[in-house]
């Protein structure tokens, strides 16, 4: 191949610390890869090469590419200021070996920084930075040594010749940008695209020409009329009414393809929504059945509210009377403890009226002694000693002393049971009774009726619990499909109206430019009248190599206009055939379908092209994963680079392409990118597990087997010590192959 | 593509054959660098591709097709 990428290296730059024997990378043609998970130096070595070849580097942080000049303090190594005392100095370097034919080229950029006083390392007044400057020497390929190359603008032409300028847009690809590159909503990048690749716009311009060659001679030839007409003064006014017609053609010309940029842009609008609005309509119809569903929960959570509300009422509400839950049987006691009062109190009182006649009484049991005279105690004693303490005889167990001395002690007990039997309450427990029959009734069904209530509480409960887990599983979907829960769609309501606002503009565009149409058409009739009337006026008194002149120079802009077509159309068709065979080549590996490309040009002056991904019946397909439509993109960049009709020979390094990709589209890639470029650098994390031994993925040891067996290529590993922070960051390359 | 290229493409056009009577064959084997074309519109069509290549002033090509045409 005639432009080979050999080395690079790296000096103090980013997370690369140290010298460039550090920091060495070697490459060969073919596939080039470098693996690395997130941080460890992917982008810094796609910045290198930013540097090396454009002067530029990319912006992480703003992800916006800017001057290197701008970006010089943050590229220095973090771990190299922290090791520099104040004087000292780091030198930062990136140095690129390439070969273009015969000659091997050695391009190094490099500057110096000084720490002038303590501070953070991120602190650029600390620093003092010189000028960046670049060295490039060249050698015959076998020979010893390199030899300056001095001049600076030769030096920047031989940089250019590894990626000439109108190339680095696609050959210098970082990630996300391919989607600007080739943006499928915007036509004109495809345009772009083949122009620049083929370099096919001279036709365009000779277009241009030959039209102004051909109103020359049409100008040339009316003056001869002119100058030789009977009557001058009438085809003057032709003349001139051809002239103001034709102002009045380019004016509508003018004004057409202004309103074909209104209406190109009105176009790119609504498909750059297009894909959005179904998400937009699927985000609306979960918003409505949120709405619904949160007002089904606050339904039944009021619900659950009365109800918990209504809870105490049955303890004393007649209907339900809970408060004597758990009493079956009382009523049964209730009565027996009544029916016992009732008899002890009819004891109590024949008691009574034993004490309301105390003659009777005392006659029979009391002594001549006091009342309480022996007491209650003494008594018992004398009951237990058998004994009398009053007279001092024997009064043996159940004779007749004992017995008498008995009487006298439960005389005492039954006179003082008389003083408590005060209150009467037989009514007022009969009253307890008669009313308390009807909870007695009720007591039964209580525990039913909880029963009941306990599944209501629990019906209420659940349904609360399913209609949250729909509004979960509802919120969950409205998310899968972009929507952010606590906005209130306004963002979705402004997508609708802008697209909206797009068929209205390109429906007034449409409307202006068929308006526009007509009337050009009715201005060249009538041009071509007036043409008639000159030609009518010709007097055939001059030259017929005026008339003949024009007429040639009519059929080469004919010739011209034609073969511009015919070109376009001929480069479109084996774009798209090459698109079509690509994409169908990358996406093999993956189970679904993701169409075909349909290129078109968008109008009859082939200024913009289009692309549609259809099914086979030529049905518009939209809608598809990001992956597809990367590996799209990616099929037409190829398709581009393959059918350049300048040939095509230099490197292709990519960083991280691979990030919307899955994993049949990570094998189809590696498979197909070699088949187009003759050398590739490719930065990518997919191929990284750490708990491997060899750190690489299935994949990407079959590719390194893959890579081993054919003897092509390099296959690095970039790590950095795990949790390591900014100011201690170091990659460490790790050779595969 | 190159300005050769280019002059190969616009000879594909029937318009050489149809009206002004090449054949085929002379179309196939005329080149870009040759010197003498064989019908004035072969002629007057290389002009203007050397006009767009070396970037020579419309007015002075415009001279050498009126010349070659015979017109003052």
């Amino acid at each position: 191949m005639d432009k080979l990428i050999q080395s690079l290296s790296l000096k103090n730059f980013y997370n690369y610390y140290g010298g460039f024997e550090h920091n060495h990378y070697e490459f060969g043609e073919g596939l080039n890869i470098i693996v690395a998970d997130n941080g460890a130096g992917k982008s810094k070595f796609f910045n290198a090469i930013l540097w090396l070849l454009t002067n530029t580097v990319l912006d992480s942080s703003t992800k916006k590419i800017v001057d290197v000049d701008e970006a010089a303090f943050s590229m220095i190594s973090d771990k190299a200021k922290c090791e520099i005392e104040i004087e000292e100095g780091i030198e930062t370097a990136v140095q690129l070996i390439f070969k273009v034919r015969k000659i091997e080229y050695s391009v190094t950029k490099f500057f110096y920084a000084t720490k002038i006083k303590e501070g953070s390392p991120t602190d650029s007044s600390c620093w003092k930075l010189n000028k960046i400057k670049q060295k490039l020497e060249r050698r015959e390929v076998g020979a010893l040594n390199f030899k300056p190359v001095v001049d600076k603008n030769e030096q920047d032409k031989i940089i250019e010749t590894l990626i000439p300028k109108m190339f680095k847009k696609y050959l210098l690809l970082q990630g996300e940008e391919i989607d600007n590159m080739v943006d499928f909503s915007n036509k004109n990048s495809i345009k772009e695209a083949i122009e620049t690749i083929t370099n096919i716009d001279q036709i365009e311009q000779l277009k241009i020409l030959a039209q102004g060659f051909y109103k020359r001679a049409e100008k040339e030839l009316n003056k001869q009329i002119q100058e030789h007409s009977n009557n001058q003064e009438l085809l003057t006014g032709y003349i001139d009414k051809k002239d103001s017609l034709e102002k009045e053609i380019k004016k509508l010309d003018e004004e057409k393809i202004a309103i074909e940029v209104t209406l190109a842009k009105a176009i790119e609008k609504k498909d750059a929504v297009y894909n959005d609005i179904g998400s937009v309509e699927k985000r609306n119809e979960f918003r409505r059945e949120l709405v619904a569903l949160e007002k089904e929960k606050k339904r039944l959570e009021a619900n659950l509210e009365q109800f918990e509300r209504n809870l105490n009422s049955y303890f004393f509400n007649e209907s339900y009377l809970w408060l004597v839950f758990g009493t079956t049987g009382i009523d049964k006691t209730f009565s027996e403890k009544i029916e016992k009062y009732r008899e002890e109190r009819q004891q109590k009182i024949a008691a009574l009226q034993i004490l309301n006649s105390p003659e009777e009484f005392l006659s029979k049991y009391s002594s001549k002694l006091p009342s309480d005279i022996p007491d209650a105690l003494s008594l018992s004693k004398m009951l237990k000693e058998e004994c009398c303490f009053v007279c001092g005889r024997e009064a043996q167990e159940d004779s007749e002393a004992w017995n008498h001395i008995k009487h006298l002690k439960g005389g005492h007990k039954k006179a003082k049971q008389s003083l408590t039997l005060k209150n009467d309450f037989t009514k007022f427990f009969d009253a307890i009774q008669v009313q308390a029959q009807v909870c007695y009734t009720k007591v039964d069904k209580i525990e039913e009726q909880i029963q009941e209530m306990v599944a209501m509480y629990q019906d209420i409960k659940n349904k609360i619990h399913k209609t949250e887990e729909e509004i979960r599983e509802v919120q969950t979907s409205f998310i899968d499909y972009g929507g952010s829960l606590g906005e209130e769609g306004d963002k979705d309501n402004n997508l609708l109206h802008s697209y909206e606002n797009s068929i209205v503009r390109i429906q007034e565009a449409e409307a202006k430019i068929r308006k526009i149409e007509q009337e050009l058409v009715q201005r060249k009739q009538e041009q071509e009248r007036v043409d008639k009337d000159i030609q009518s006026a010709d007097s055939g008194k001059f030259s017929k190599n005026y008339k003949l002149c024009k007429n040639l120079l009519y059929d080469v802009a004919t010739v011209v206009e034609n073969t511009k077509e015919r070109i376009y159309k001929e480069l479109l068709e084996e774009l798209e055939s090459m698109a079509n065979r690509y994409f169908v080549a990358l996406i093999k590996k993956n189970n679904a379908n993701g169409g075909n490309l349909k290129f078109s040009w968008t109008s009859e002056t082939y200024d913009s092209v289009r692309i549609d991904v259809v099914d086979p019946e030529g049905n518009k397909i939209s809608g598809l994963s990001e992956g597809f439509q990367r590996m799209k993109k990616l099929a037409v960049i190829m398709a581009i680079v393959k059918t350049s009709k300048q040939g095509f020979d230099h490197p292709f390094i990519a960083d991280a392409p691979l990030s919307a990709f899955g994993k049949g589209f990570i094998s189809g890639f590696f498979e197909e990118v070699p088949k187009v470029f003759s050398q590739s650098i490719i930065l990518v994390k997919e191929l990284y597990d750490i708990t491997s031994n060899t750190r690489l993925t299935e994949i990407g040891v079959e590719l390194l087997e893959k890579m081993n067996k054919e003897g092509t290529g390099r296959l690095y590993v970039n790590e950095v010590e795990k949790d390591s922070v900014q100011t201690n960051m170091q990659t460490k390359i790790l050779v595969l192959k | 593509m190159t300005t050769d290229s280019l002059f190969k493409e616009l000879l594909k056009d029937d318009i050489f054959i149809k009206k002004y009577g090449l054949t085929k064959e002379e179309l196939e084997d005329l080149k870009y660098s040759d010197g003498h074309p064989p019908h004035k519109i072969i002629d007057i069509l290389k002009r203007i591709l050397i006009a767009q290549d070396s970037q020579t002033s419309e007015l002075a090509t415009f001279k050498q097709i009126k010349m070659l045409l015979n017109i003052k």
